[in-house]
């Protein structure tokens, strides 16, 4: 290995908090001594972290207090330290940790919570696409309904919750003292987007809908979403239903592409 | 005589002033965007900044090519910075003379290199390279430190210089660093100016620090102080009219309060350069 290429390694060793001989390299410069000068970097490093944690997860800080967001965000910028080059992606795994590390994995609400903070946030900044409004419905001849496929504005994901982490979310938001931690007998669906306006949405919604705008993300049409409804809804109602959903989605403005096979 | 690429006095694209850049009256030249906080689908930086880009001269600049480091370069971040110029088509990219990451781990910081000469020859190469993939010249910015390496042998410009001459790429010269490691490492900040390559010189950084009184942290969350608006006029002297620009990226203003400091640096630069007065900002949007 090159000198520059211990350097840099050991440079970086020394920033994590790592055993290194990184402070040898260091030259003489009074009056201010070498661990100063290094811990500028040390502390400039956990700072620039933290700091994005801080701007990711707002609600989850809120709700954690400050004692044991230090644990989070001490522990996190150890266990999972950035392998990316930009640090919108740097807390992907905090969801991930809170679900596997003491004392956080004792209160599963900290997990689900923050996973919904980082779904906000992709839709926020997902790829742009137009959107197609309820009109390009209305032209479209009855016989080719049951052909019909669907593509998604890129915002558009489901958030499955275990536990009540939206209403958790929304308490906090509103600076109110969040509910006690319910978990669910069966999970609530949501469905997040960005409307055509470049704000982030989102609303519950229920199981029928939810499979249908899943078999439409899949590729599949009209005739076979409809089949796949059966389960929940009552044979007869499930085109009314169907159609509504569409229009409901097209309204929000959640759909690219209708294409008519 | 005012060369081509002059795009006047500048200001760092900063999210709480989108609306103030589109819909207010200012005399703001050009904005300089943060590369990695583009690379992202779409949504609202990317919606401004493409409004922005309708109106004003962009540049891009990165944090995170790492032209120090001594892994290979990252050819998805430099796929994707390709893209993103081809989007934006900005005037020109700048990244650092520093290393970010090692162990594969990011630092997010701009951390200093030794300056030596196989350290020279290393970040030349990376840089030729980058130019090659991205195929364009690219600017360097000098960085601000906090130590020096035992086996430096020789001065910050003088490595600065020599890797910017044989890479062949141009000079963002960040006078707000020059003072802060001057400061940090007891050099005379208006010996690095002076032996600056003036012809390499294509934009300018103006940014704010904190001062501890023995040492100088680079924070971007304090006004321009009073030493750097001399060395400003040093580097005006010396280099003629430079594209230049304030860093903001911490406790930001109103955008009106960067606007008057800027109108700082457009009054020193009046001052120093007679022929400015000539030069109209039209010319750099044909
Ligand atoms: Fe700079």
């Amino acid at each position: 290995m090159s000198d520059l290429a211990r350097l840099q390694q050991q440079f970086v060793a020394f920033l994590q908090g790592q055993q290194s001989d990184f402070p040898q390299l260091i030259g003489d410069q009074p009056p201010v001594a070498t661990d100063i000068r290094l811990n500028i970097y040390h502390n400039a490093y956990r700072m620039r972290l933290r700091e994005t944690i801080d701007n990711d997860h707002p609600m989850l800080g809120k709700y954690l207090g400050d004692e044991f967001y230090d644990i989070l965000v001490a522990n996190y910028i150890d266990t999972y330290p950035s392998k990316v080059k930009s640090l919108r992606y740097f807390c992907d795994a905090i969801p991930t940790l809170l679900a596997e590390q003491q004392p956080f994995i004792e209160h599963p609400i900290l997990s689900p919570l923050a996973a919904f903070e980082r779904a906000l946030l992709t839709a926020f900044d997902a790829t742009d696409a137009s959107t197609i409004g309820i009109n390009d419905l209305a032209s479209l001849p009855g016989d080719q309904w049951p052909n019909i496929t669907l593509s998604f504005h890129p915002s558009v994901s489901v958030f499955e919750e275990p536990i009540n982490a939206v209403a958790t979310w929304q308490h906090l938001k509103s600076d109110k003292n969040p509910p006690a931690p319910l978990a669910h007998e069966l999970p609530l669906y949501w469905l997040i987007w960005r409307t055509p306006e470049r704000l982030t949405e989102f609303r519950n919604f229920m199981a029928p809908e939810m499979v249908l705008l899943k078999h439409f993300v899949n590729g599949g049409n009209f005739a076979d979403g409809c089949d796949a409804l059966a389960e929940y809804l009552p044979v007869d109602e499930i085109p009314q239903f169907a159609v509504q959903y569409l229009q409901q989605w097209l309204t929000n403005g959640l759909v690219s592409k209708l294409t008519a096979h | 005589m005012i060369n081509d690429h002059f795009l006047g006095f500048g200001l760092g694209l900063r999210i709480p002033h989108f609306e103030d850049v589109l819909n207010t009256e200012h005399n703001v030249d050009w904005f300089e965007i943060l590369t990695e906080n583009y690379m992202v689908g779409g949504g609202k930086p990317r919606y401004y900044l493409e409004q922005v880009a309708e109106r004003f001269p962009i540049v891009m600049h990165g944090v995170s090519m790492s032209v120090g480091s001594t892994t290979p370069l990252d050819t998805q971040y430099l796929n994707h910075l390709k893209q993103l110029i081809n989007d934006v088509k900005p005037r020109w990219i700048s990244d650092h003379l520093c290393f970010t990451q090692a162990n594969g781990v990011n630092s997010h910081d701009l951390l200093p290199l030794p300056y030596t000469e196989d350290a020279i020859n290393h970040v030349a190469q990376r840089i030729m390279q980058a130019q090659d993939h991205i195929g364009q010249q690219m600017l360097i910015e000098n960085v601000s430190s906090y130590l020096t390496y035992k086996e430096s042998g020789m001065t910050e410009w003088e490595f600065y210089n020599e890797v910017c001459q044989r890479a062949d790429c141009l000079m963002l010269l960040d006078i707000n660093n020059i003072y802060v490691s001057a400061r940090n490492h007891q050099f005379d900040a208006n010996d690095y100016i002076n032996a600056i390559d003036g012809k390499r010189v294509r934009q300018i950084h103006l940014a704010g620090h904190t001062d501890y009184g023995d040492y100088v942290i680079d924070t971007h969350d304090h006004d321009v102080c009073d030493p750097v608006w001399d060395l400003y006029r040093a580097a005006v002297k010396k280099f003629g009219a430079v594209s230049t620009m304030i860093e903001r990226d911490d406790d930001i203003p109103p955008f009106t309060n960067l606007v008057d400091e800027l109108n700082i640096a457009k009054r020193i630069a009046h001052e120093e350069l007679p022929d400015l007065s000539q030069w109209n900002k039209e010319q750099v949007h044909v």
